[in-house]
């Protein structure tokens, strides 16, 4: 069974890759997000003794438990969202890119993150999760890559790196 | 003859004899069940006495399965200017509640119901986990399976719209 800080690598990682995927792939950034979301969960789980083995377990867990209620309720539409939407044939009809700052990952992902840390009584001062807006650069194989073709560095972007 | 008359006189005596299985002393004991058929069935007496139990519980597990399909039909009835369609299927693991909903995307407002809704019918019915999804009609196909799914809310219809010539 993996310890607590193992769960809280492991959801700092997935926040990074959240940042890397293009605006293409809305089902994906929901999936990652939902992800993150599984990570903080079991982080407040393990810190609780508590192993969960499935998805079902753990969604059990938090139904049926008071002390996760404000989880739960943050955490059940990146569940359900994240089953469905990367198995349709359109996602992007059904999710759509502009709404997943303000609607998956403010309404949801960060509350569902504070809740954690309230409960176990930490401060892992967790940088903005902020979106690509493009798809990211892929250096050509063939050539070196010209100095303009680089992804420009967004001063307000988090260096992700030393903040997490 | 003495014997077959006494041996006529145990049988009958002992189909009025319960057969007494006993969890605690038969629990890993061979059972054979002989039915009409032929088949020969061999279970443990634990695994006789848990199908007993799930019988006497699937009877009650059917009558919360009726509410809550009352409960989430008046649910969704309430909840008509966001929801279009409603169906129910069970699956081993759970019950799965899907709802086509009136706005062509995911709609946020509901799935914040929904999530109320959820826990509600989770902690209200005897039935086991249950869980609620949103899906578009487009998709109802990949989801359900028609043979397990029922309607409880919405006009029926095609999921997808036919070809037209």
């Amino acid at each position: 069974m993996a310890s607590r800080d193992s769960h809280i690598v492991q959801w700092k990682h997935n926040r990074e890759f959240i940042c890397t995927i293009s605006a293409d792939y809305p089902d994906w950034i929901v999936t990652a997000c939902f992800y993150v979301g599984v990570h903080a969960i079991d982080t407040l789980l393990a810190h609780d003794k508590i192993y969960p083995t499935s998805h079902d377990y753990r969604n059990e867990v938090l139904v049926k438990t008071n002390r996760y209620s404000l989880i739960y309720r943050a955490y059940n539409p990146l569940y359900t969202l994240s089953r469905t939407v990367r198995y349709f044939a359109n996602p992007k009809d059904w999710i759509r890119f502009q709404d997943l700052q303000p609607k998956v990952i403010e309404r949801y992902l960060y509350p569902l993150e504070k809740s954690v840390q309230n409960l176990i009584g930490i401060d892992l001062g967790l940088p903005k999760i902020l979106l690509s807006q493009q798809a990211p650069f892929i250096q050509p194989q063939s050539k070196p890559a010209h100095p303009s073709h680089q992804t420009p560095v967004d001063p307000n972007q988090p260096d992700m790196g030393k903040k997490l | 003859m003495m014997d077959g008359l006494a041996s006529m006189s145990k049988t009958d005596s002992k189909k009025n004899e319960p057969i007494s299985i006993d969890e605690a002393t038969d629990g890993s004991r061979p059972v054979v069940l002989r039915p009409e058929n032929n088949d020969i069935f061999v279970r443990t007496g634990k695994q006789v006495i848990a199908g007993c139990s799930l019988g006497i519980s699937l009877e009650l597990w059917l009558d919360e399965l009726s509410s809550l399909i009352a409960y989430v039909t008046q649910w969704t009835e309430q909840h008509s200017k966001k929801v279009d369609a409603c169906f129910i299927e069970p699956r081993p693991r759970c019950i799965m509640l899907f709802f086509v909903p009136i706005s062509k995307s995911f709609d946020f407002d509901l799935a914040d119901d929904l999530v109320q809704l959820n826990a509600k019918v989770i902690k209200d019915f005897n039935v086991g986990m249950v869980e609620t999804h949103q899906i578009p009609y487009s998709e109802l196909e990949r989801f359900l399976n028609p043979s397990m799914a029922k309607q409880i809310y919405g006009e029926p219809r095609q999921s997808h719209s036919p070809v037209e010539a």
